[in-house]
């Protein structure tokens, strides 16, 4: 029996001998394992989580700066606004005559499914392999995780967080992301992937070969989702390729909305997303 | 100035111009210079190895907050941390003498400590960007990313060295 603990203790003592011989290496090795778990961690909850817990000191500190900032872009966001000041007036003017022309039998009443919340971008990056935008309205302005997110000229991205003040968007620059997309010609629906390069480009995967697809075609969304809704710009055709593996195209797709230079968005609400999404639950189910 | 409160000066200027600064630089997308390896650079030689490592992947952490990337550089700056000292003994040669901040007047020569900031900034560029571009395949447009901006940080970190010491 005592030999039994004599034993036992020498080994204890040569395992703490060699904890403490290698110790500042196995505190290496333990910090970098816990790095890794949380870079490759694809679990969108948790991270969903950590991006809760640190985007309010991260995005209290943008918006100081941001403050400070923003003047030196008003020229380039008038502009921006004069535009889309102009795209709004001419909808108005459309939506008259529509008005005018229609009769009241056939007239159906607009919907009132989506409302558009208008936010300003605190910090946003392009150079990244995933770049994401944070946004200075949350749950409390009613943005929440998966709303859609577009500028003027088009698509951005996808809420993935969102705090009480802030939110954090995955923006359309994102390996993570990949949106619904359609060619408005031909109506066959693919999805928009980033290759982690040039932040003006992207590329349609999913068209097969058959369809025809000429450069300059534009590319919107498909409204299959209840983030985005239909016919949202996302971009026009560059250059058209074959992949070697399957059957599809390789779309190379200039980005409508410019990511580098944006500074207003707005968030799309989809008042029957949550309607929608539990119907969709019970067939599954 | 005690040696302590220059540090912890050096850190924090480091983390801001960092985040509020070089991080907005984007006009050129492969230009995305680190610079706040600087404060993991002048941690003092006395600091016992695990307080370097620990220190190292607290600053890595928050970065990692400030850039809402999710351990990213706590990965890349525990691997400084754990190389620097090794990095100091390989490349300076009297290293018993060598006290504080590492510079280039406590190294004593400047190739050793041009040597030493540039392993370190190149394992540190590397490991980010890497791992950044993980699911990418372009390995040469990555590889042109790491040689850029790493040279960017080492001119900058040099140029703070040498006027400073």
């Amino acid at each position: 029996m005592i030999f039994i603990q004599t034993n036992s203790l020498v080994e204890m003592r040569n395992l703490l001998q060699l904890l403490l011989k290698y110790n500042s290496f196995l505190l290496f090795l333990l910090l970098e394992i816990i790095s890794f778990t949380l870079i490759f961690n694809k679990n969108r909850y948790q991270q969903s989580v950590i991006f809760n817990a640190t985007s309010d000191v991260a995005s209290a500190i943008y918006n100081v700066t941001n403050s400070a900032f923003s003047y030196f872009n008003l020229r380039n966001i008038n502009d921006q606004l004069a535009q889309e000041n102009a795209k709004l007036q001419n909808e108005i003017i459309k939506l008259q005559n529509q008005l005018e022309t229609s009769n009241d039998s056939n007239y159906i009443p607009a919907d009132n499914d989506i409302e558009y919340i208008p936010c300003k971008i605190i910090n946003n990056s392009i150079n990244k392999a995933n770049n994401y935008i944070t946004l200075n309205k949350g749950k409390r302005d009613n943005v929440d995780i998966d709303m859609g997110v577009v500028g003027p000229n088009g698509v951005v991205g996808i809420v993935i967080a969102a705090s009480d003040k802030f939110s954090i968007v995955e923006s359309i620059l994102n390996n993570k992301s990949s949106i619904n997309a359609r060619l408005s010609r031909t109506n066959e629906v693919g999805q928009i992937k980033w290759d982690g390069i040039d932040y003006q480009y992207a590329y349609l995967h999913d068209i097969a070969r058959h369809v025809s697809v000429n450069k300059g075609d534009t590319i919107v969304t498909s409204g299959f989702s209840t983030i985005f809704p239909k016919d949202i710009m996302i971009g026009t055709v560059e250059e058209i390729s074959f992949t070697n593996d399957d059957g599809s195209y390789n779309i190379k797709v200039r980005l409508s909305s410019d990511l580098k230079n944006l500074r207003h968005v707005m968030v799309i609400k989809n008042n029957n997303a949550i309607e929608i999404e539990n119907l969709q639950k019970t067939i599954k189910n | 100035m005690n040696k302590i409160t220059e540090n912890i000066i050096v850190t924090i200027v480091v983390i801001l111009l960092q985040v509020l600064l070089f991080n907005n630089i984007q006009y050129f997308p492969l230009c995305t210079p680190y610079i706040y390896i600087l404060a993991l650079l002048c941690l003092p030689v006395e600091l016992p190895k695990w307080a370097e490592i620990l220190i190292c992947f607290a600053i890595g952490l928050l970065m990692d907050i400030l850039c809402q990337t999710i351990g990213l550089h706590a990965a890349a700056c525990t691997l400084v941390g754990y190389l620097k000292s090794y990095s100091i003994k390989w490349f300076v040669e009297n290293v018993d003498r060598v006290q504080g901040i590492p510079s280039s007047i406590s190294f004593a020569s400047r190739p050793a400590y041009i040597k030493y900031a540039s392993v370190l900034i190149v394992a540190h560029h590397t490991t980010i960007l890497f791992l950044e571009a993980f699911t990418f395949n372009h390995f040469g447009w990555t590889l042109l990313h790491i040689i850029i901006s790493s040279a960017i940080t080492f001119a900058l970190v040099i140029t703070y060295d040498f006027t400073r010491y």
